[in-house]
């Protein structure tokens, strides 16, 4: 067993805030949608896979990263509302269950579509300023990690004022605190939930583009990333923001920890466990264990 | 003006209302009364859009209500302030107000996001809020507060005012008393003739009758869905039948 210092401590924390960071960009994106529309879109995680597909096929046709990463959240948000119009809207009317299963529909079908475009082989997205890390407090940093947080910091941020803020971000957050009152004042429910989607996306991919310089873009990587991000979701009861940004970052660093301390095997394994103990403290009458039966 | 024509609302097999028709003039107050459950909320939910009439027409200004989304319904100038008053809990007493004017920033991109406090600021939108304002002033004192913290009667004006600040042509109101003390009932109900000296047709359900018929140029009276009577105020309250039938007998 080798032997960790304070600095490895920080290292692995530090890394681990990056990738909680992705995990509560997606999760912010469910949250939206479910807020507006009342479906849990299990296709979250393909949106994060097609941004950043997107900008890979975008910088192979020589444009600039900055251009491509543009223009790949720019054409995800937009598929993002097309989902909405196409496949929630027409169903409206169908329970819930029927809608989560046409969202699983929807993401085995953009899987198999960008598996027949771009095939099984993992594609590289250059870092955003190569270079060498940068040591902070005796941790030593990719620029990538740096750039992660920092474009998470900035998205949250301006999530806040859209939605704290503006006018419009009052009417999507009307449309989920009381839709009947939102429609009487002249918010049309339908837009509104296609935002939502719009916004959905976008969050997505930008969580996409920003992690796949690390981990490579394959058509499959959104599986993974969509299960972590709706975990994380249920940990703020799938409306709550605020505790779904502290469980997201929660869940990096303790999936940090123990594939760093312990065996990256496991990591994947936390999330599952998080939310198999979650719907067990949420389901289970605790109270009713200690009673004597009758 | 707005009409209604043999309209019937049904929730599965059960018709809330049967082959309604009645007519609202403009600048008019007109009163639809009657017991629980005759069918007055299902009414004014179908002329607002929030429920269809599976029968019969709503024309407003001659076109066509029916079929429309309640969202539609507010951009033709029509406000309803439901039973409940729906107001948004979490939000403030201003973020309500501002929200209640959303029809006019809707189409501006600038104004829809833009800094909420330089939208408060512009001048028409300050004179959208004065007028509220100045009906009711508790409002202007309480702007900072949280809506679901104002007491009954407070909630009621907000609810009132952030369906002025659209700027309706046509008020529905359903049951505006319910759960306030008389002297509350009294002033709101004046207020509504303060409204409409400005212009605002009112279109009034109501289960008080009398405090209604007070301020109602016409009233009709509801019963298991279907007009029942109809006339002004002095000719309802003259009819011993209508009164014994209907309004509970008592003045």
């Amino acid at each position: 067993m080798p032997s960790f210092q304070l600095q490895d401590y920080v290292q692995l924390f530090v890394s681990g805030l990056s990738t909680g960071a992705i995990y509560v960009l997606i999760a912010l994106g469910l949250i939206t949608i479910y807020n507006v529309t009342g479906v849990i879109n299990l296709a979250q995680g393909e949106f994060v896979m097609l941004g950043a597909m997107l900008a890979v096929a975008l910088i192979r046709l020589h444009l600039p990263l900055a251009l491509s990463a543009l223009g790949a959240i720019l054409a995800v948000a937009l598929f993002g509302g097309l989902v909405h119009r196409l496949t929630i809207l027409p169903a409206r009317q169908a329970p819930d269950v029927a809608l989560i299963i046409i969202t699983i529909g929807t993401a085995i079908a953009i899987r198999g579509a960008a598996l027949f475009i771009w095939g099984t082989m993992p594609r590289g997205l250059p870092e955003f300023s190569p270079g060498a890390p940068i040591a902070i407090g005796g941790a030593v940093l990719s620029r990538q990690r740096l750039w992660i947080m920092g474009t998470a910091a900035g998205v949250l941020l301006l999530l806040y004022l859209f939605f704290e803020h503006t006018l419009l971000g009052k009417a999507v957050r009307a449309c989920s605190i009381n839709r009947q009152a939102a429609e009487l004042i002249g918010v049309d429910a339908h837009t509104m939930g296609t935002l939502a989607y719009v916004l959905g996306a976008a969050l997505s991919a930008i969580g996409g583009i920003v992690i796949a310089p690390l981990t490579l873009v394959s058509y499959d990587m959104g599986l993974m990333l969509g299960l972590k991000g709706f975990v994380v979701a249920i940990m703020g009861s799938l409306t709550r923001a605020p505790a779904a940004v502290v469980g997201g970052l929660l869940l990096g660093v303790l999936e940090a920890f123990v594939s760093g301390l312990w065996a990256s095997g496991f990591k994947d394994g936390i999330a599952f466990l998080v939310l198999f103990a979650l719907l067990l403290v949420r389901t289970v009458p605790w109270q009713d264990l200690w009673r004597r039966p009758v | 003006m707005l009409c209604l024509e043999n309209v019937t609302v049904a929730y599965g097999r059960v018709r809330a209302v049967r082959e309604v028709s009645l007519a609202v003039a403009p600048e008019e107050i007109v009163a639809v009364l009657g017991p629980n459950g005759a069918g007055k909320s299902s009414l004014l939910r179908a002329i607002a859009g929030l429920h269809p009439p599976i029968e019969g027409t709503i024309l407003w200004n001659g076109a066509r209500l029916d079929g429309l989304p309640p969202s539609r319904v507010a951009q033709r100038g029509i406000s309803l302030i439901p039973e409940g008053r729906q107001l948004l809990g979490s939000m403030t007493v201003l973020d309500n107000l501002l929200l209640g004017g959303y029809l006019h920033h809707r189409r501006s991109l600038r104004h829809l996001l833009a800094p909420m406090g330089w939208l408060a600021r512009r001048p028409e939108v300050q004179a959208r809020l004065r007028r509220v304002f100045d009906l009711f002033p508790q409002l202007e004192e309480r702007q900072r507060q949280m809506a679901g913290s104002l007491s009954g009667g407070e909630q009621q004006m907000l609810a009132i005012g952030r369906a002025l600040m659209a700027e309706p042509q046509l008020l529905l109101l359903d049951e505006p008393s319910i759960g306030l003390a008389p002297n509350l009932v009294r002033e709101i109900l004046q207020t509504l003739r303060q409204l409409q000296a400005q212009g605002v047709t009112i279109l009034l359900v109501e289960q008080d009758a009398y405090a209604a018929l007070r301020i109602a140029q016409r009233a009709y009276i509801m019963e298991t869905g279907r007009i029942v009577a109809e006339g002004t105020p002095q000719e309802i309250l003259a009819s011993p039948q209508i009164r014994s039938a209907y309004l509970g007998g008592v003045s």
